[in-house]
């Protein structure tokens, strides 16, 4: 619930202040997005079950989120380029596909 | 991961070290993407929850997280619409940028060539018969601006087929025949030939003293104007346009000129060499 509150916090501060994202970080925010998104289903999964940790989310959302950008840096610096974001994108959207439909399951019974 | 026992399927048996070699399932080579469908939350939700410790100890740390999670779906996302309308509008920006510069250049060059022919006159007056090179020489230099009677040769693509399109080889025959029919100076689309003007493709455009030349092109030679128009009809060049017009449909005509001004040309300039 508090997530839920601080995600629409979130966006409406976003729209409010348009905040310019900083140069260096550009190339790394569309898999880390897909990174947060997979730690934010996760959770959502996680509260629905009733095991919902806040440490835990904040770790997983943190690591998720920081191990994503490290593996997009990574690629450039070794030369497979979007290659190794594609495989992460790839291990991530299977999560997040898992998850989501364990969460209708369980909200929807179907 | 981390270990996940408890939601493990029952009919899956994993491998944990080489003593359990023998009870191997059938898709153990597939360990890796079965646990990326297995562990989908992470086990540690499950672990600190049977722990039974901790809850809701850092309500505001889960408030943050959120806020950053938000905070970066929106600016991605406002950025992402704002995105197309952007590159729409940088480039037509870029578009005017590039028109009125070409513009620039075509005064500066315009400047350039009247400033030489002005100090080429003060030359004259000044040095009167010292000038250090005769006026012949000055001429076929290509460091003067020169008139005089002369023809206009006008070549144009066959805008119907890839293969009618000129090339820098086409020109160069062209300049070569000039040449050798008696020309005594030439330009192509303004731009003097001099021993260093070089004739060059690069990508699609023909270069002439590497700026790069469009169809139609204008070829104005200085010379005997019948003189040099037949001889040109006659020798390699007359006859390498010939052969572009019969088999590629390129078109080409020679119009007689009594008066013709071709400006210096602006490749022509040193920088470390003097008089010894």
């Amino acid at each position: 619930m508090l997530a839920i509150i601080g995600l629409i916090l979130g966006v409406v501060l976003a729209v409010v202040f348009r905040p310019e994202m900083p140069f260096w970080l550009q190339p790394y925010l569309p898999i880390m997005i897909v990174a947060a998104m997979d730690a934010l289903v996760g959770a959502a999964r996680a509260s629905l079950k009733h095991t919902f940790s806040d440490r835990v989310f904040a770790v997983s959302f943190i690591s998720n989120v920081a191990i994503a950008a490290v593996i997009v840096w990574v690629g450039d610096l070794i030369g497979v380029g979007s290659q190794l974001s594609t495989a992460v994108l790839v291990v991530l959207g299977i999560r997040i596909f898992t998850n989501a439909a364990e969460i209708r399951r369980s909200v929807l019974r179907a | 991961m981390g270990d996940a026992t408890d939601r493990r399927p029952p009919d899956v048996t994993v491998v944990t070290g080489p003593s359990a070699r023998t009870e191997r399932a059938l898709d153990a080579s597939m360990e890796l993407l079965n646990s990326i469908q297995r562990d989908t939350i992470d086990p540690e939700y499950a672990a600190v929850a049977s722990g039974g410790h901790g809850r809701s100890r850092a309500p505001v740390l889960v408030v943050v997280i959120g806020l950053i999670a938000g905070l970066m779906f929106t600016t991605s996302g406002l950025r992402g619409g704002l995105r197309a309308a952007d590159a729409v509008s940088a480039r037509t920006e870029l578009i005017t940028q590039i028109d009125q510069t070409e513009q620039r250049i075509q005064e500066l060059r315009a400047q350039g060539n009247q400033l030489s022919i002005e100090i080429e006159q003060i030359e004259r007056e000044q040095l009167g018969d010292a000038h250090v090179l005769s006026e012949p020489d000055l001429v076929w230099s290509g460091l003067i601006s020169v008139s005089g009677p002369g023809i206009l040769l006008t070549i144009s693509d066959n805008p119907k087929d890839a293969n009618g399109t000129i090339v820098d080889q086409d020109l160069r025959e062209v300049a070569n025949g000039l040449w050798l029919a008696g020309a005594e100076a030439i330009s192509i689309n303004g731009h003097r030939l001099s021993a260093r003007t070089a004739i060059r493709q690069a990508g699609a455009a023909v270069t002439v003293d590497y700026r790069s030349l469009t169809t139609p092109y204008r070829i104005e030679a200085i010379g005997d104007p019948g003189a040099l128009g037949s001889a040109f009809t006659g020798n390699s060049g007359g006859s390498w346009l010939s052969f572009l017009s019969r088999n590629y449909g390129v078109t080409w005509a020679i119009e007689r000129r009594s008066e013709l001004l071709l400006g210096p040309d602006a490749g022509l300039g040193v920088d470390h060499a003097g008089v010894a």
